[in-house]
């Protein structure tokens, strides 16, 4: 594997050369500080840049064109990583050594023909294509509710407060509304000078050809970039927890559990926090699994995740809502067990062990292996070989010693609220 | 072992059929890391009425025992829980329950004859009791719940009932709380010793995998080698009718948008190939419903639907052409549907293109072995047999026989499921 990083003004062009895959994928991150009044609106924009274009103005067209070059798949999604809103347009095609000689060039300059030449005429996006956009959006927007587990943990998040983690991906109905096809075409140009972007692409290429191909294909205006931090400043705990009872359509009460974790850094924040959370509750062996969904049958799923640009740890369990004070309590005393070092060091052989097959099936895969790329440089973690020794190094002590910074905020149980309870 | 060249893809797979019976399918990687070995039996949720082995007459065992089963394999005399054993040695461990299989899977990067000696070892070796049994009870019923909890599923259920009146498939995987509260650990050996022995079974393995090294470790099981295999029995046939059970009905639920599922429900024919004739309906729904084609962009444009997709599944004796829509134009939306399938004009370039995604995407899903594995358990499972000649037979399908396939289905014999939001929920 050979890596190579130019610059394009004040953005960057990450290629990484590899046999290992018949693929080639092209990822654009374009990130920003992020608003919560703009995220309907960044959602909405990146469904129009993957419906049409000026050149294919119909979704058929643009798949039709698509289909042509073998398949080539492509999607826009956005997500929020700590501070900033991200936009990632992904394209995947086969290499042309299982297609044709020019599909490359030609991909790429599909890419850009989305990204830079949508489907705009008048200074108003075309009709049929908002109008489509906009019910759909509307839909899915409604139909997140329907999605109970989800919900749970996003209104813990609001619960706990209103920092950039209490937003909704999603998006908002009442911002949908005020979208229109003029107010879009606004946005989306100063979007573009907005955004840093940082292009990443992966496989069996020739770095002189796509450095050529994608200064032709994205001609990417350059301004001075804002600095921010991508990691959130941690939340001060609530000295008492906080505990919200909701109440829903649910057949199992959906229990989720915030806890905030303590400014920590380097080694603390990328290897230990990484075993403490395999050893509690993130795989089939951990406490969580083995003692409350095993021994004591409360919970059909429980786990532990991390977040950790946001600095927060949340718990997910699905459990009959009579269980509900039982679960908690169980779910301390295994907390407080981590911090009290109650786990061997074949516990953390074993979560080692795990971080360690997580990292080479992640080097197995063409889309997370350009997804640790992204991660390395937004986070500052180290490559994927070093994280292999480094999490070697981590002790017990340590283990122990980061249980103690992590706290409970906020406990959240979405419940059933058609029946009388018993 | 017999070597079967993967048309197109420049790989091999290996075959062997061993003496009890088992059936190995080996396909090795040379440029990845990781593996994954997956252990299945040809029982699923539909067989519940069967002549177990070495008795005379039928039995009925519980809906969902099949699921139920599967939970209970991880249970071990010895109280060594499998899964810490796979987490110990490196390895994921999952398992699955389907209409037609159970599955038991691992993947990972290290230790792989270690941790396929396990997974044979625990598979081959059932301990039920009555204690655990009833203990599996309280987490299956969450189960059952959590996914009552999700419309789509909930949908998805309807659909079948409104379709098949004796098939199986009408019932859920799972069962229901009630049903699966029958079960005894009896009912579980019984299912066991009939359709776990190893001539009903097979093992996959793809990726950075050593053939004859794996070949051998089977051989070698101790646990594998002391099971009595090739023993008859026989899963009782229903005869399903043809007619759906309810053409139309409509249903509230807590969804915020309205839903639409219809339901083609279509003999299989007798005179084709069971892969061929499902490849030709799924080349048909390719063209008509595709997102390049002309039709879908019609139903976008007049507003029929918001967003619908489709797939097809296989039951007994009939397969299924599947819709789910979101719309507040279900009845325009069905008509549409069925007018575009018996009578929407198609062309022989459509097919082309059709055959050049299908292809592409063959090639693109061998870059990943759990993908290509999933491929294979599929085709065994759900067809009998691997496919190994799939772009071949892509590249050779003909607009003259699709046309034909077309005229020969009837696309008057459906279901449809409306179901609406509950008035309160707005």
């Amino acid at each position: 594997m050979e890596e190579k990083t130019i610059k394009i003004g004040s953005d960057q062009l990450h290629m990484i050369k590899t046999d290992r895959f018949k693929t080639i994928t092209i990822r654009l991150v374009l990130k920003e500080e992020i608003k919560k009044e703009n995220i309907t609106k960044r959602n909405f924009l990146a469904s129009m840049l993957t419906d049409t274009s000026e050149k294919y103005p119909t979704k058929r067209l643009l798949i039709r064109k698509a289909e042509e070059l073998y398949n080539v798949d492509f999607q826009a999604t956005n997500s929020r990583m700590g501070n900033f809103s991200t936009t990632n347009l992904t394209m995947t095609l086969l290499n042309e050594k299982y297609t044709e000689k020019g599909m490359l060039e030609e991909s790429i300059a599909f890419l850009g023909e989305m990204l830079f030449h949508p489907n705009i005429k008048d200074k108003a996006f075309d009709s049929k294509s908002f109008d489509f956009i906009l019910e759909n959006s509307r839909k899915e927007i409604l139909g997140m509710e329907e999605r109970k587990e989800s919900l749970a943990i996003d209104r813990l998040l609001e619960n706990m407060g209103t920092f950039p983690y209490s937003y909704r991906n999603y998006g908002y109905l009442d911002d949908l509304e005020k979208i229109t096809r003029t107010n879009l075409v606004d946005f989306y140009h100063d979007w573009l000078k907005r955004v840093q972007f940082d292009i990443y692409v992966l496989g069996d290429i020739s770095f002189s050809d796509i450095e050529k191909y994608i200064k032709k294909y994205l001609p990417i205006e350059t301004y001075k970039r804002v600095k921010t931090d991508a990691y959130l400043a941690p939340l001060t705990p609530r000295k008492k927890e906080q505990i919200v009872i909701e109440e829903d359509e649910v057949e199992q009460a959906k229990l989720t559990i915030g806890c905030v974790v303590d400014n920590v850094q380097d080694q603390m924040l990328h290897y230990v926090w990484n075993l403490y959370t395999i050893i509690l509750g993130a795989s089939p062996d951990s406490k969580f699994f083995q003692n409350i969904r095993e021994k004591h049958s409360v919970a059909y799923y429980i786990s532990a995740g991390m977040r950790k640009l946001d600095h927060l740890m949340i718990i997910r369990a699905g459990i009959d809502e009579s269980n509900f004070k039982k679960t908690v309590s169980l779910i301390k005393k295994e907390m407080k067990a981590m911090e009290k070092g109650e786990f061997t060091e074949e516990d953390i052989n074993k979560a080692k062990m795990i971080y360690s097959t997580a990292l080479d099936e992640m080097s197995d895969n063409a889309n997370t292996l350009l997804e640790s790329f992204v991660t390395s440089d937004l986070t500052g973690i180290d490559s994927i070989e070093k994280r292999k020794d480094k999490i070697q190094k981590v002790t017990k002590e340590e283990i122990v010693a980061f249980a103690k910074k992590v706290h409970i905020d906020t406990i959240y149980l979405l419940k059933g609220g058609s029946h009388e309870e018993n | 072992m017999k070597k079967i060249k993967m048309i197109g893809l420049d790989q091999d797979l290996y075959y062997e059929k061993l003496e009890n019976g088992l059936e190995v399918y080996l396909l090795p990687y040379t440029n990845k890391k990781n593996f994954s070995v997956h252990y299945g039996t040809h029982f699923g949720s539909l067989a519940t009425t069967f002549k177990p082995v070495g008795e005379e007459n039928m039995v009925t065992v519980p809906d969902g025992i099949a699921h139920f089963l599967e939970h209970k394999m991880f249970e071990q005399e010895d109280g060594v829980d499998p899964f810490s054993f796979f987490t110990a040695n490196g390895c994921d461990c999952n398992a699955s329950t389907s209409w037609k299989s159970t599955q038991y899977l691992f993947s990972g990067c290290t230790k792989l004859e270690e941790n396929l000696d396990c997974l044979l070892t625990f598979v081959n070796r059932p301990y039920f009791t009555d204690e655990n049994v009833e203990k599996e009870k309280g987490i299956i019923a969450e189960e059952i719940k959590m996914y009552d909890d999700d419309p789509d599923w909930h949908m998805e259920r309807l659909m079948k009932e409104a379709t098949f009146h004796k098939d199986h498939i009408k019932v859920d995987i799972a069962g229901t709380v009630k049903s699966i509260s029958d079960i005894t650990k009896e009912d579980l050996y019984c299912c066991y010793n009939t359709f776990y022995q190893p001539s009903n079974m097979f093992l996959i393995a793809t990726g950075n995998i050593d053939v004859d090294q794996i070949i051998k470790k089977i051989k070698e099981n101790p646990d594998l080698n002391k099971r009595e295999s090739n023993l008859p029995f026989e899963v009782k046939k229903e005869k399903e009718p043809k007619n759906v059970v309810t053409p139309y009905q409509e249903v509230t639920m807590n969804v915020m948008n309205q839903k639409i599922g219809i339901t083609f429900k279509i003999p299989w024919n007798k005179t084709m190939d069971p892969y061929l004739f499902d490849t030709y309906g799924g080349a048909l729904l390719a063209i008509l419903f595709g997102m390049s084609s002309i039709y879908t962009e019609e139903i976008r444009e007049k507003n029929l639907a918001t967003s619908f997709f489709y797939f097809r599944e296989h039951a007994d004796d009939y397969m299924t052409y599947e819709f789910i829509a979101q719309t507040d134009h279900p009845k325009e939306f069905t008509d549409y549907i069925v007018s575009t399938l018996k009578k929407a004009k198609i062309t022989k370039e459509d097919l082309e293109r059709v055959k050049k995604v299908w292809i592409s995407s063959e090639v693109l899903m061998t870059d990943n072995s759990h993908t290509t594995l999933d491929n294979l358990y599929y085709d065994l499972t759900e067809f009998g047999h691997i496919v190994p000649d799939k772009i071949e037979l892509f590249r050779n399908l003909s607009f003259k026989k699709l046309e034909e396939v077309r005229k020969s289905l009837n696309f008057d014999n459906y279901s449809v499921v409306v179901v609406k939001p509950e008035a309160t929920s707005k």
